[in-house]
């Protein structure tokens, strides 16, 4: 019984992956799924996203605060701060920058597509053109 | 202040206060930001001439910056840059070693001579009002594989990749059919999910190390090598890389984007994207895992051999049947690729030195074979095999060149093929796979055969009369007339260039295989 | 569909909110470097901005405020200024990037408040561009 709960403790306790996993599924399995490219590209940015997410929780640490200079009166009277890493959130600043792009890129070419073959239905597009 | 005293000396800890670097030390660093500057620079400007000129003349510095690195590797081992001056690990920093220079060379080379070809482009397949944007898209691509193959740090090789792969993503999109479109689009997910692996495997490594320099990561993963997390990194890196290179069940974007990219362009990525991702699989697999992590603790070779195979023997079989040339040589791109993984697979030094040399290699060879079918889409059609019939009659040059890169494709002795199979041959037979040898020259003659059917077609198919008029149209308004093929003479130079090395790199091999067998020697670690 | 002009209450708030968001923009800008914050969400934020005034009184008009052209030059400038921080330091000597060397003191807050200004400039203008040219499309 107590190994069951330290089980379940364990699990719960790692929540941020769970999340992380949850997103990064849903977002590959649209992606996978979907025939509409719109909606691709949104499970894309979904699984994209799942990786901020990993990345950000790596960086937190119990009782950590926000990686922030504090002022120099703060900075006198406290103890060492703990807090939390700030690299992570510098990468995913990037990884953010690129998902923007990456989205744009494609919302882009759908825009063209749709223009070129009338439609942004996958189906649509195979049956006018066997090469996709 | 007590405080401010040791976060100086901290702060002087972790520089390297250098202020005395000369322009050749700071040779790295420019080959990458050089392209970027100028890349912006092009979107401020935007004129048609002043993009092409800078474009050339940014492909041919970069390639004369690689080329000097490449010689300066060869007398030192290693060089790094810290860039803002801040030492490893704490900042990033540019490692080259003799790996990195050697595919530092190709890119360079190739997207030097693919410049000299962007005059022809203009006139047929960008529009005049898209010409500078392509140009900037051009030069980003450049920059973020110059980036890819010298930085020394994981993170680093995740941002160019991304940089890499969205201007390739601009770049194939311009072509003329509309199928780019969507070929671009395919291109796009794949490329993202493969990026996002990358960039998840990555993450663990750094949960795991906390560093994202790969020298560091290297040294500090030697007693975490059994962790679950390191072999989840391993894993979500392997296949991440593997969408990026092609490898074989994750090939499928690859084919339409190479066919329906303007030639230019697929001259350009086919010869250099997937190579520099097969260099990531050298950089990870063996300077930041380790050979005695991929190969010993994970045995990759089970996996990586039979997929190499599977893609060498898929490749080659469409290659036999798809009717445009472009996509022919896509899908003997796929196969090719399966030869380096190969090779990277079998994990010996003359294997790993086989690998690295056909990774060049084939490099030139496609890199003249998408040059060369540019040519000949100044005036031809499109890229039907039918489409080409007779043209090697018309323009004898191009012809030859289609030649030269067609029987290196196939690794006919005396081309640059042949020296990187060989080695693959004689790693296999020393390890005594008699089934992969078999296999090997198998595929051989099936590139053979798909190799003749494109020179059958130029050489001895009938000339088109709407080919022959174009041809004689262009005679009489043109220069160069006497080159007997529709290019300009500085892309012609490059052309000739490029034969010549497709040879000379077949005839001279001791060079190459030298350097190849330092590098395979320094990626295992021991003499073997 | 009725054309955002003629709803009353978006246009009055977006009178009132876009200084507003100008100016949070800016604050975050020039805080950066000691505060959360930084180039890319300032930019993000006043290329909102932008982006809530085309929404609310038609992309021509925003057009008219913030030209597609002037948006092309400032986000080829910003990676310029960016790089160019860069290239002060390569003159100078060092590495690439190495602001110590810009001044003998402060060099390190000098280069970050440039290159900052630099991602501000490039993020801004291209968020707008984007916006239009995914408006320019429609119909």
């Amino acid at each position: 019984m107590n190994n069951l709960i330290e089980i379940i403790t364990e699990v719960i306790g790692k929540y941020n992956y769970w999340i992380a996993i949850l997103l990064m599924m849903s977002g590959f399995y649209t992606v996978i799924v979907s025939g509409n490219l719109i909606k691709k590209l949104l499970g894309l940015g979904i699984f994209q996203t799942s990786v901020l997410i990993f990345f950000i929780s790596l960086s937190k640490i119990k009782g950590g605060t926000a990686p922030i200079l504090l002022d120099e009166k703060a900075a006198e009277a406290m103890q060492p701060v703990i807090y939390g890493n700030p690299l992570p959130h510098v990468l995913m600043l990037t990884a953010i920058v690129v998902g923007v792009a990456t989205l744009s890129m494609g919302m882009a070419l759908v825009v063209r597509i749709n223009e070129a073959f009338g439609s942004i239905e996958e189906d649509d597009i195979h049956r006018v053109d066997e090469a996709f | 202040m007590a405080s401010s005293s040791t976060s100086s000396e901290v702060f002087q800890s972790v520089t390297t206060g250098q202020h005395d670097l000369t322009l050749f030390q700071q040779l790295p660093v420019l080959a990458i930001v050089v392209p970027l500057l100028f890349a912006a620079l092009i979107t401020i400007v935007h004129k048609r001439n002043f993009a092409l000129i800078i474009t050339q003349t940014v492909s041919f510095a970069v390639f004369i910056a690689s080329l000097l690195l490449f010689f300066e590797l060869q007398q030192k081992p290693e060089i790094i840059y810290y860039l803002g001056g801040w030492k490893s690990p704490y900042g990033i920093s540019l490692h080259l070693d003799l790996l990195n220079g050697f595919v530092g060379l190709l890119v360079g080379l190739i997207a030097a001579v693919s410049s000299t070809f962007l005059p022809q482009l203009l006139q047929k397949e960008i529009p005049y009002s898209k010409f500078p944007l392509f140009c900037t898209a051009f030069l980003l691509c450049l920059a973020g594989l110059m980036g890819i193959t010298y930085t020394g740090d994981a993170f680093n090789i995740f941002v160019f990749l991304e940089i890499t792969s969205l201007s390739s993503y601009a770049l194939i999109a311009m072509g003329r059919d509309r199928r780019a479109l969507t070929a671009s689009y395919q291109y796009l997910i794949m490329g993202t999910i493969g990026a996002t692996f990358i960039l998840i495997g990555i993450g663990f490594l750094y949960a795991m190390t906390g560093s994202l320099n790969i020298a560091d990561i290297h040294l500090r993963l030697a007693d975490k090598l059994d962790s679950n997390t390191v072999k989840t990194a391993f894993a979500f890196i392997t296949v991440g890389i593997a969408l990026k290179a092609a490898v074989f069940p994750l090939h499928l974007w690859l084919n339409n984007a190479y066919s329906f990219a303007p030639s230019v362009v697929s001259a350009f990525i086919a010869a250099t994207s997937t190579k520099v991702s097969v260099y990531l699989f050298f950089r990870f697999f063996f300077t930041l895992f380790g050979y005695e992590q991929s190969f010993g603790n994970i045995e990759l070779g089970w996996i990586l051999i039979p997929l190499s195979i599977l893609g060498i023997f898929f490749g080659t079989y469409k290659a036999l049947y798809v009717t445009d040339v472009k996509s022919l040589l896509a899908s003997s791109s796929v196969a090719q690729v399966g030869y380096m993984t190969l090779g990277i697979g079998l994990a010996t030094q003359t294997s790993l030195a086989g690998s690295v040399v056909h990774l060049f290699n084939h490099g030139l060879m496609k890199g003249l074979l998408f040059l060369s079918i540019a040519g000949f889409l100044i005036h031809a059609k499109g890229s039907l095999l039918t489409q080409l019939s007779g043209l090697g009659k018309i323009y004898p040059l191009l012809g030859v060149g289609m030649t030269v890169g067609g029987l290196s494709l196939i690794g006919v002795p005396l081309t640059a093929g042949f020296t990187g199979k060989l080695l693959l041959l004689q790693a296999t037979i020393n390890q005594g796979h008699y089934l992969i040898v078999a296999f090997i020259l198998l595929a051989s003659v099936g590139a053979l055969f798909y190799v003749w059917r494109f020179l059958q077609m130029i050489w001895f198919g009938e000339i088109n009369e709407a080919d022959q008029q174009a041809q004689q149209e262009w005679l009489r308004q043109d220069a160069f007339s006497w080159s007997g093929s529709p290019l300009n003479a500085f892309a012609l130079i490059s052309l000739i260039a490029l034969i010549i090395a497709n040879i000379a790199f077949g005839i001279f091999t001791t060079e190459t295989v030298f350097i190849a067998d330092q590098i395979a020697k320094a990626l295992i670690g021991a003499p073997l | 569909m009725a054309r955002m002009q003629e709803h009353t209450i978006p246009r009055i708030v977006s009178v009132a909110l876009i200084p507003a968001i100008l100016v949070f923009g800016f604050y975050v800008q020039f805080h950066g470097e000691i505060s959360p914050g930084g180039g890319f969400q300032a930019g993000v934020i006043i290329a909102s901005a932008v982006i809530l005034y085309g929404l609310i009184f038609d992309v021509n008009a925003a057009k008219q405020v913030v030209p597609p052209a002037f948006c092309r030059i400032l986000s080829g400038s910003g990676v310029l200024l960016y790089g160019g921080t860069g290239l002060i330091s390569i003159f100078k000597g060092g590495e690439f990037l190495n602001y110590s060397l810009l001044l003998d003191h402060g060099g390190q807050h000098l280069g970050l408040v440039l290159i900052e200004l630099g991602v501000l400039l490039t993020v801004a203008s291209v968020m707008v561009l984007i916006f239009y040219a995914f408006n320019s499309r429609n119909g």
